[in-house]
């Protein structure tokens, strides 16, 4: 029965994208045709303008900015994101203090207050400051859903580091620096790696704080995506297209952790965060932005 | 309040003068034509201008320039950024394979800023204006706009002056105030342009069916036709929820067909009327438009409401029509049945149909220069280029937009070039959209009608029409 | 006096950012709500005005309606069937693993063009019915978008929720339950029992830590129900959104006023749900 149960959630996640393959393919495709009448290879050397893919990648749909956008700011984010962000969480992770739940509720806000209500303050908040329709002004408003996640991820992660380890290796003559070098980065990296593989995630993710604070200026992939939905409806090619450009960053997310990763996050790992069950829930939760 | 041509402006919705449409009018041609013989408007003195960019423009609207100076200028500032609505595939094609070698050409190089919606552009130029940039300040040096936005800018002192008939290509517009015929391209939904803005895009209202399911014969001229239709047939018709443009533009036309007396009614202010008056006159549309409501796509069927789908946009419509969903769609653009059918957009049997008749309502959309533009010369420039005949011709030819410019002004061998390069219309001729065509009510209408469709039709109100008509007067 | 520099340093970034960037647009949406917005040319502050006309506004009960139905059937199913996959997640992750992770690494757009893309009328599935000479027409197929009841935008956030409440099950399930559970076979449970008795107390936490945050999620969800729900019912951040968007800045303060609104609502019901998670399974838990 799990076997099935797992084949069942395996197709219902993927499935659904085999069509939008298909879909960015069609030139006509019309109810109730399964498969495109005519396909976009077939339509093309006819078209006066570059149709489906080949509008795609022609300069006027900037799809390939909108992904080096995308890229940049997210990578950029989460640049910024683990500087504010780690030592926050070690603090967390290893110390005790008065105030402890409420800085932690704090840090957690984010989260629970609804995207669109901290768009629209953004909004506003950017125009006053200057920084809005800049890179900059999406990078600062990008850091706020992505806080909240990283602090508490890097936080388990912290968790898992074991101090005694390092109290021994100080006894034994190593220095800060031999900690660091030898201890804490080997063990700790695989974790951090993957708290920021999420960040980058999240950050491209985000689209109503980017529209706002964006002002149209700023195109990411998320933003031209959500610009070309709208109600009703089958779905056009070009736009099918840019659905799959926009799944390219959590493929290579899903590849990297599978591969690259793995060893810290399959299950076993994973229920490491088990003892802090907020922090299990963050991991996921903040890719569902 | 400064003085010139905007305080004159502000005046004209008096009433009680008898007959005040006539008098606005009047009053109004005189104050433009005083205005046009005067200095260069004054600018918002509240803003941080550049002072060489304030010289370079009080020269140019006096005309003292002459457009090599222009072009000069123009080398100098290097680049132009264009703000424009960005939905569409085709003309951002046509902008980076056209208009941007075009432009290189001349030594400016063109940004053209993809908005979601027009309002954001203006949204850019509001916020550079609260921070204090003016002149040579701001982010927006172009912008494609019309109605609402417009009048936005407008209200705000943010339009740059009085340049269309100062471009070359102004040859090509009618622009005398006090010719009638001129007045299409002097008003925006009722605002006056006053020359701040030039015209670009010449929408029409028009309604196309898919041949397979609906012949183009048996498809409604009116909207006495439509409702019939829907009874007959019912789940396969609906339209554009208002406020989006396009569905104020259907629901407009029911009411100019419904209130029995044309679009003369609804060329005044509506700030000049009663709200029983206003009441009377958008009743019997509304009361239709309830009345279908079971038989549109998701209705219940007869005596039903059931669960009424109005799609968000014109592209969304498109797609239920291409979807088969629907049957009868409409858009703003007489060739755009051809492009679509040409695009894969639609299927090959779509055909273009005279709907509603005698209410098809054509207005104008345009270039206009903010005030807090940095790269004024630039824009003017691009303006120019976008104004010219091969301009709209290639415009025309490659991604279906009807010409701008007046045709009159045009010699028997342009004509029949423009013909010659023209798409398809798919089954109804020039003669019949013109003879259907009107203009557009006056701008102070839309947010009424889009406020009493949200309480009368979305919400299903029990009021009183009336009320909820007056609710709607004072909310606006 | 050390350690409490190394706290205070610590957090002193991520906290300053979160006041300055989080707390500044919290308040600024605030002070608008509240009609100080000179930027659009409105300075009445403060006044409760906005606030007035967005709770006798006939249309804000219709979008409460709406925003309940969406989000409070679109979190019990969720967990529903987060519970069910995360139970039975694999140990070790193969391609199954993998692929069911999917709906949680793409964005909610993205989710959004599938919907439209199978569920729309003339979608797949319709598509597919035709074929099998089930559906005569577009017009035949029940309404899971636009329609009476917002199925479509339910399924939307159901499927992208399911991963993610099934990670935080299977990240619960150490091996200790597992063996625990194996014990439990031996001594006779049944299927029922097993799972009232040894995993639910292992994961009710989780399970409420993630409908709360789900929960607080889809009552605020804009792009969603925007892009899916057609009808003439919109949600309160669907209304939030389409006044901020109004041709008319006048109507800015009243987009924050909802957007408050929406954001007390959602954390309201968040608490709610946590103290109700608290008090039903006080007994279990570790």
């Amino acid at each position: 029965m799990n076997a099935g149960i797992r084949s069942l959630a395996a197709a219902l996640a993927a499935l659904p994208f085999a069509a939008l393959v298909i879909a960015s393919l069609a030139f006509r495709w019309t109810w109730p045709d399964l498969l495109p009448s005519t396909w976009w290879w077939e339509a093309r050397g006819e078209a006066r303008l570059p149709i489906g893919w080949d509008y795609v990648a022609s300069p006027a749909a900037r799809a390939w900015v909108g992904l080096a956008t995308t890229a940049t700011i997210a990578g950029a984010v989460t640049v910024v994101g683990l500087a504010i962000a780690w030592p926050a969480a070690r603090v967390l992770a290893h110390e005790r203090f008065r105030g402890k739940a409420v800085v932690e509720t704090l840090l957690l806000a984010p989260l629970l207050v609804p995207e669109l209500a901290i768009a629209l303050g953004l909004a506003t908040v950017a125009v006053q400051v200057g920084v809005a329709g800049s890179w900059w002004g999406v990078l600062l408003a990008h850091v706020v859903p992505v806080l909240p996640y990283l602090v508490r991820t890097l936080a388990a992660v912290e968790v898992g580091f074991d101090r005694d380890l390092a109290d021994a290796a100080r006894v034994h003559g190593a220095s800060a620096w031999d900690v660091l070098r030898y201890l804490r980065l080997p063990l700790l990296a695989p974790g951090v790696a993957a708290s920021a593989l999420f960040a980058f995630l999240v950050s491209a993710h985000v689209v109503v704080v980017t529209v706002l604070v964006g002002q149209g200026r700023v195109e990411t992939t998320a933003t031209q995506l959500f610009a070309r939905l709208g109600g009703g409806g089958a779905l056009d090619p070009i736009t099918a297209a840019f659905a799959l450009l926009m799944t390219l960053p959590g493929l290579v997310a899903l590849v990297i952790l599978q591969r690259v990763l793995r060893s810290q996050t399959d299950v076993a790992a994973v229920s490491r965060l088990a003892r802090d069950p907020g922090a299990g829930a963050d991991r996921t939760r903040t890719l569902t932005p | 309040m400064p003085p010139g041509r905007h305080t004159c402006f502000r005046r004209t919705p008096t009433n009680g003068l008898g007959t005040p449409l006539r008098w606005g009018a009047l009053l109004l041609a005189a104050c433009a034509s005083a205005a046009l013989a005067l200095a260069p408007p004054p600018i918002r003195a509240d803003l941080d201008h550049d002072p060489a960019v304030i010289e370079f423009r009080d020269d140019f609207l006096a005309g003292d320039l002459a457009w090599d100076a222009v072009l000069e200028r123009a080398r100098t500032e290097g680049e132009v950024r264009w703000y424009h609505w960005g939905g569409s595939e085709d003309l951002n094609t046509w902008i980076e394979s056209v208009v941007v070698p075009e432009l290189a050409a001349l030594g400016v190089r063109v940004q053209s800023v993809r908005v979601p919606d027009t309002r954001d552009a203006v949204d850019v130029i509001l916020a550079d204006a609260a921070v204090g940039r003016g002149l040579g300040r701001g982010a927006v040096d172009l912008v494609w706009i019309n109605g609402d936005n417009f009048r936005a800018l407008d209200a705000n002192d943010l339009l740059f002056g009085p340049f269309a008939d100062l471009v070359p290509n102004a040859v090509y517009f009618n622009l005398d105030e006090s010719d009638p015929a001129a007045a299409v391209n002097l008003r925006d939904l009722g605002t006056p342009t006053l020359l701040r803005s030039i015209p670009w895009f010449a929408g029409q209202y028009v309604c196309y069916v898919d041949g397979v399911r609906l012949e183009p014969e048996d498809a409604p001229r009116t909207f006495v036709e439509l409702e019939a239709l829907a009874r007959e047939r019912p789940g396969r018709l609906t339209y554009v929820r208002p406020p989006n443009y396009i569905g104020t533009a259907f629901v407009q036309g029911a009411i100019v067909e419904g209130s029995g007396e044309g679009v003369t009614p609804f060329l005044r202010d509506v700030a000049t009327l009663e709200p029983a008056e206003v009441a009377r006159l958008l009743r019997p549309a509304f009361e239709r438009l309830r009345r279908i409501e079971p038989f549109l796509l998701g209705g219940g069927g007869d005596g039903a409401r059931g669960s009424p789908v109005y799609p968000p946009t014109a592209p969304a419509w498109e797609r239920l029509l291409a979807g088969g969903e629907v049957d009868m769609a409409c858009e703003d653009n007489i060739f755009h049945a051809s492009l679509g059918a040409e695009r894969g957009r639609l299927p090959g049997s779509v055909g273009t149909v005279i709907f509603p008749e005698g209410a098809m309502r054509v207005n104008k959309s345009f270039l206009a220069i903010p005030a807090t533009a940095s790269n004024p010369a630039a824009a003017l420039v691009l303006a120019n280029s976008l104004s010219s005949l091969e301009s709209h011709l290639s415009k025309l030819e490659l991604i279906g937009f009807p010409l701008a410019l007046d045709t009159d002004r045009l010699t028997a061998s342009q004509r029949s070039e423009v013909e010659r390069r023209s798409p398809d219309l798919r089954g109804v001729r020039y003669e019949d959209l013109a003879a259907n065509a009107v203009p557009d009510m006056h701008a102070s209408w839309v947010g009424v009608i889009d406020r009493v469709w949200e309480r009368w039709i979305a919400l299903a109100s029990d009021d009183e029409f009336v009320d909820v008509v007056a609710r709607a007067l004072v909310e606006r | 006096m050390k350690r409490r520099a190394r706290v205070v340093l610590g957090l002193a970034p991520a906290l300053a950012t979160l006041a300055l960037v989080f707390g500044s647009a919290l308040f600024g949406s605030l002070l608008q709500s509240l009609g100080h917005a000179p930027h659009v040319g409105i300075e009445e502050f403060p006044t409760l005005r906005h606030y007035r006309d967005v709770f006798t506004d006939p249309a804000t009960p219709v979008a409460l309606a709406r925003t309940l139905l969406t989000a409070l059937p679109a979190t019990l199913i969720g967990s529903i069937l987060g519970v069910a996959v995360g139970l039975a997640w694999p140990a070790r992750r193969g391609l199954a693993g993998a692929l069911a992770q999917l709906p949680l690494l793409v964005p909610y757009v993205v989710a959004v063009a599938l919907a439209t893309l199978w569920l729309a009328p003339s979608g797949v599935v319709s598509r597919t019915l035709a074929a099998s000479g089930l559906l005569e027409s577009p017009q035949a197929f029940p309404r899971i978008l636009d329609g009476a009841a917002p199925w479509g935008v339910i399924a939307t956030l159901v499927w992208k929720q399911i991963p993610f409440t099934a990670l935080l099950v299977a990240s619960l399930r150490s091996g200790a339950d597992r063996l625990l559970d194996d014990v439990a076979v031996v001594f006779g449970a049944s299927r029922f029992q097993r799972f009232r008795y040894v995993t639910w107390p292992s994961i009710w936490p989780a399970v409420v830590a993630g409908a709360v945050i789900t929960l607080a999620y889809n009552l605020g969800a804009l792009e969603v129900p925007l892009l899916l729900d057609g009808g003439t019912r919109d949600t309160l951040a669907v209304r939030a959104w389409r006044a901020y968007a109004d041709a008319d800045v006048a109507r800015r303060p009243e987009a924050m006023a909802f957007a408050w609104s929406m954001t007390a609502l959602a954390l309201l019901a968040a608490a709610a749900l946590l103290a109700l998670g608290r008090r039903v399974f006080p007994g279990d838990g570790r």
